[in-house]
């Protein structure tokens, strides 16, 4: 049942995760403003959730300028609902724990 | 570390889960675009205005030379701006220049869409159909306003019934893109004309009344929704950022006490 996603679960990528499930896309500067990261740190957490298929990429040229855009995949929306189920779960039984007899 | 103690550390569930929220309704606040249109459109007007009192005082001065070049500056202008208008709406390549300067307006924080911004081709002639029906409505109501069918005191509402139609249809075509409160300005809209209707004093009276009436309430109130919208935008940036922004040293919010 504590079978936590470790790839969702380290702070900064389930912060990226939610900020991208309310949303259809967002960019790189959006990230990278809204989460204070630096670039290297915000890239290597999208590469990451890249790898594990619950973050896609699309990378387009305005002119010379690359833009990217970052958008969270079917598989991605599963991994963060049952993230915050097994979330739920893990509180839940801390909570009967706690319950004194 | 166990899963128990990493679920203490990191985590509010509240919180982090009303992130959705706040960058969805930060998103469909992003209004710069509509009070950058709103006021180009009131100077606009304005300058058309000034041109035509100019105009009008040069013909009653007998300056005839005055009054030729402000009308034609004044047609030169109106052409113009419906060209510029039909190279926005009807061209790709217009939409697409319009879109990346007004991105720019946001270049600092970026870009976020709420909803796909490959808007099917069918949904953009949808509203390219309404907007033109809108116009259609709104021309052959200034028409029957020249013919005498009504007076000055009722353009407005008359008006307003076309405004408060064609704003309620562009909103339901273009959702979940703008936030409800655009519905807001058709609202407004619709309460002026009531007044106007009960005999409350909101309208112009005089020479420019026409203008005034038409203007005044369209602009004033469509920069009014645009701000409050701005400023609604900017709170949810706010507590986006409080929510999104994490010491990755310790894995905890800025304000968080550390346990």
């Amino acid at each position: 049942m504590t079978d936590l996603d470790r790839i969702i679960h380290e702070p900064v990528r389930l912060r990226i995760m939610m900020v991208l499930s309310g949303v259809d896309l967002a960019d790189f500067k959006f990230l990278l403003s809204t989460l204070s990261l630096t670039k290297g740190n915000l890239s290597s957490h999208m590469d990451k959730l890249e790898r594990a298929g619950y973050v896609e990429v699309r990378k387009v040229f305005n002119g010379k300028i690359p833009h990217t855009d970052y958008g969270l995949t079917k598989a991605g929306r599963r991994a963060l609902t049952k993230h915050w189920l097994t979330l739920d779960k893990i509180r839940a039984l801390d909570a009967s724990t706690r319950k004194p007899d | 570390m166990n899963d128990r103690t990493n679920v203490k550390r990191a985590d509010h569930p509240k919180d982090l889960r009303s992130i959705p929220k706040w960058v969805r309704v930060y998103g469909q606040n992003r209004s710069l675009p509509v009070l950058v249109f709103f006021v180009g459109e009131a100077l606009l007007c304005l300058g058309l205005v000034a041109l035509v009192v100019v105009a009008t005082m040069a013909y009653r001065g007998g300056n005839m030379a005055l009054f030729w070049s402000s009308a034609a500056i004044s047609v030169v202008a109106i052409v113009a701006i419906e060209c510029f208008a039909a190279y926005v709406l009807i061209s790709p390549q217009g939409g697409k220049r319009v879109n990346r300067l007004l991105e720019r307006l946001y270049a600092k924080e970026g870009f976020v869409s709420v909803s796909d911004p490959e808007i099917s081709d069918r949904r953009w002639r949808e509203i390219l159909g309404v907007m033109l029906l809108f116009a259609v409505c709104y021309g052959v109501l200034i028409l029957f306003y020249q013919m005498g069918l009504f007076p000055t005191q009722y353009i407005q509402p008359v008006v307003a019934l076309s405004v408060v139609l064609c704003f309620v249809v562009l909103w339901i075509l273009t959702r979940p893109m703008i936030w409800h409160v655009a519905l807001l300005f058709p609202a407004l809209y619709g309460l002026h004309a009531i007044l106007a209707v009960a005999g409350v004093p909101v309208g112009f009276t005089g020479q420019w009344a026409i203008v005034l009436n038409l203007a005044v309430p369209a602009f004033g109130y469509g920069i009014l929704v645009g701000l409050i919208s701005h400023a609604y935008s900017r709170y949810a940036l706010y507590r986006l950022k409080k929510l999104t922004q994490v010491d990755c040293a310790t894995g905890s919010q800025p304000n968080e006490k550390a346990e």
